[in-house]
């Protein structure tokens, strides 16, 4: 009579279930990267994780309430002093900034080009940073029921700090302008010439690249979004040019920049729901070309 | 059951804000190789499997890849086991830190094949693993008594 081993002496590896469950990982792989069809199961867990990552993040924010409400009274009064003079400077700015839009506008009218429609925004929280070695994300609390959609700009204060890139119901992860192969589009708005601004990696500076050797370039230049790409809205400040290195051959100079906007330590971010305008017309397909088409297609 | 809330409890320190910097630590591994080393025979690695799931879905990172590592490290420290429970404390020590090594390892190698902006330095693979090895005998001492009462719960 055959008995099975007690606990003790089953010695036997589940190496069976090991190899299944690794051929499970890599099919999902495969389907995450190549083919993007793991949403589902994403969101799914995702949906599962929600409520414990907000928990989660409660404690540190409680911490930094609990700093904030340790104030003396004198720094408590100089801010309250220099939020008065920035209300005061803004107020100013806001109504001539109202008199000079109402000028464009009637002047865009006069000259027949295109209206820039005004975009909503909303205001996120920052709820944590992925730690993940390949990349320069932070998730924050905005998602799809909240009107998001993919590739919107996302900035706080200072500037633009990134882009969405992955979005679920609650939540979305925002790559960071240092991720790797970040690219946006600026101009530099003393001079109006326009480049293209990559992110190297984390904790080095922004590159800006396609633009001229010869091109009238200056440390301490301001870059902002050019909008030539139809997902950043047009003239929000990006970086500042820190360095530049011009070559002696024609290759092009290289340029490193700073962000304007604290990337990384900032807590509420605002999502600027710009949506790209696509009613250009259609490339006009003359009638020779069509009836080649046709004449190709009978053949 | 006593394996999925501990390993659970890990998750949730994992969860907490850290910042994305190298030497963040995987607080799942010490809970995880505990439980193979003491408990081999009621580990289930679709548990495993779940929670590394779930840890992919926390880092953002591709579906599958801490998965593997969690499964495969588990299946190492499963054939180590029997020997390892004899060994002196500084053997153990050894063996533990190569596993975590080893996880660390298949996680970052994956990264550096699938995702072509990864850009690799050692210090991705040592530097967490040198803060699980210092928390290792933190965790034997934490979970040994509740170790043996969780298991004994048949929930």
């Amino acid at each position: 009579m055959f008995r099975s081993p007690p606990a003790l002496f089953n010695t036997g590896a589940p190496v069976y279930k090991m190899l299944w469950l690794v051929a499970i990982s890599i099919l999902l792989m495969i389907l995450d990267l190549k083919y993007q069809s793991t949403d589902q199961i994403r969101s799914g867990i995702q949906h599962l994780l929600h409520p414990i990552q907000i928990l989660v993040s409660q404690p540190g924010k409680l911490l930094s309430s609990w700093n904030e409400s340790f104030v003396t009274m004198r720094s408590m009064k100089e801010t309250i002093a220099e939020q008065k003079n920035s209300i005061r400077d803004l107020t100013l700015l806001s109504s001539i900034s109202e008199n000079l839009e109402s000028e464009n506008k009637n002047l865009r009218n006069l000259l027949q080009l295109q209206q820039q429609s005004p975009y909503p925004s909303l205001a996120a929280e920052v709820i944590y940073n992925p730690i993940n070695p390949s990349s320069q994300k932070v998730v924050i609390s905005r998602g799809k029921n909240d009107g998001l959609l993919l590739g919107m700009p996302v900035a706080n204060e200072g500037g633009i700090i990134g882009q969405v890139v992955r979005l679920y119901d609650d939540v979305a992860e925002v790559a960071v302008l240092e991720e790797r192969d970040a690219t946006i589009p600026v101009m530099v708005t003393r001079s109006g010439q326009r480049g293209v601004l990559f992110g190297v990696g984390r904790t080095s500076p922004l590159e800006l690249r396609f633009i001229s050797n010869f091109g009238d370039l200056d440390v301490g230049d301001y870059l902002s979004t050019s909008g030539i790409d139809g997902v950043f809205p047009p003239g929000i400040p990006v970086a500042i040019i820190t360095k530049i290195e011009r070559a002696s051959d024609n290759s092009g100079a290289q340029i490193s920049c700073r962000p304007l906007a604290d990337l990384n330590t900032s807590k509420h971010l605002i999502v600027l729901l710009y949506h790209p305008s696509n009613d250009a017309p259609n490339p006009i397909v003359p009638e020779s070309v069509k009836s080649k088409k046709n004449f190709k297609r009978v053949n | 059951m006593g394996m999925a809330i501990t390993l659970f409890f890990a998750f949730l320190i994992n969860m907490l804000p850290w910042g994305n910097h190298a030497w963040v630590p995987d607080f799942i591994l010490p809970v995880l190789l505990y439980w193979v080393l003491f408990f081999p025979e009621k580990i289930s690695l679709i548990l495993f499997f779940l929670f590394g799931l779930m840890m992919d879905i926390q880092t953002s990172s591709p579906l599958g890849l801490h998965a593997i590592g969690y499964v495969v490290g588990s299946v190492v420290m499963f054939f180590w086991s029997r020997k390892l429970l004899t060994n002196s404390p500084i053997g153990q020590l050894l063996v533990v830190f190569q596993i975590f090594l080893l996880i660390h390892s298949i996680v970052i190698l994956l990264f550096w094949l699938l995702v072509p902006t990864f850009v690799f330095s050692i210090s991705f693979i040592l530097l967490p693993a040198i803060i699980e090895l210092c928390l290792w005998p933190l965790v034997r001492k934490i979970l040994m008594h509740p170790g043996t009462f969780l298991t004994r719960l048949k929930l």
